[in-house]
């Protein structure tokens, strides 16, 4: 049995010991990717991830089954990554992105100021060099979206029980923060 | 016919992911045709590749997930043996659905 088949709901409801450790030994690195993906610095990562699974032994009894467990852990890693990052929140207003991409179209749809052209591996190569702090740019919301798709890879379906979002504001989340990260990689002088 | 604006938002919201077959063939179709929607296409492919590759794989150092692990674990006996006492206050959200 493994720990996401129905039957260990019941134990994990139940707060056996070794169906919690089970949870913890079979989501911890995972769990602790995200925090970091997340831009927590490693030592807040820690505490962050310990504090995730804290609250699932915590809860663990009102776990009924319903969604996957690793969709509910990642639903409190999400709080408290949230609330981590709001005592870090810098000051200073972003550019709406909804607007930086609304201008490189004409009314008609087509584009005006297009993507800046380059050879593709050196774009890639770029990339590479500056999305860690392309990163830094999204705001929390858009960025676990951004992760939970790209690297977790999950569906849309688990990615709105996690951020407790509609399928259309997940949409809305890719979006921006697709938008933000080749807006800020252009601004670095990365073209492709 | 959908125009440029149209794709890239398709693309970017990962909606093209979710529609039917026959828009999905039209973004294809226009894709196809315009070389500036296809980069903005390949930038955005390149931006979730390296992404990817910054992230690495689950957080695999034995000696840090052995520790965690530990501490975890020794932290919920804790809280099992004394709950109204020195466990702090939690924020966690219930079994959603």
């Amino acid at each position: 049995m493994t720990v996401d088949d129905p039957q260990f709901a019941a134990r994990i409801q139940a707060g056996e010991p070794a169906a919690l450790q089970a949870v913890v030994h079979a989501y911890l690195g995972q769990i602790l990717r995200a925090a970091r993906a997340a831009g927590l610095d490693p030592q807040r990562a820690e505490d962050v991830t310990q504090a995730t699974f804290a609250t699932f032994i915590e809860k663990a009894g009102q776990f009924e089954g319903r969604s996957h467990v690793r969709t509910w852990l990642f639903g409190i890693l999400y709080k408290k990554i949230a609330e981590a990052r709001r005592e870090l929140q810098r000051e200073g207003k972003m550019d709406d992105i909804d607007d930086v991409v609304e201008q490189r179209f004409k009314p008609d749809g087509t584009w005006v100021r297009p993507p800046e052209p380059a050879d593709e591996q050196f774009y890639r190569t770029e990339v590479n060099k500056h999305i860690g702090d392309c990163l830094e740019v999204v705001p929390i919301q858009q960025r676990m979206a951004f992760i939970l798709r790209e690297v977790e890879d999950l569906d849309t379906d688990e990615i709105c029980k996690i951020l407790e979002v509609t399928r259309t504001n997940i949409g809305v989340l890719l979006y921006r923060a697709r938008n933000r990260l080749r807006e800020c990689l252009e601004t670095k002088g990365v073209r492709g | 016919m959908l125009n440029c604006k149209d794709v890239t938002r398709k693309i970017a919201s990962g909606e093209f992911r979710e529609v039917g077959w026959r828009e999905r063939l039209s973004v294809r179709f226009h894709l196809l045709l315009c070389r500036l929607c296809r980069r903005y296409a390949a930038q955005l492919r390149a931006i979730g590749a390296a992404t990817r590759e910054l992230c690495g794989p689950p957080a695999q150092d034995p000696s840090t997930l052995e520790r965690l692990e530990r501490q975890i674990l020794e932290r919920s006996r804790r809280g099992a043996q004394n709950p109204n006492g020195t466990s702090e206050r939690q924020s966690g959200n219930v079994d959603p659905h």
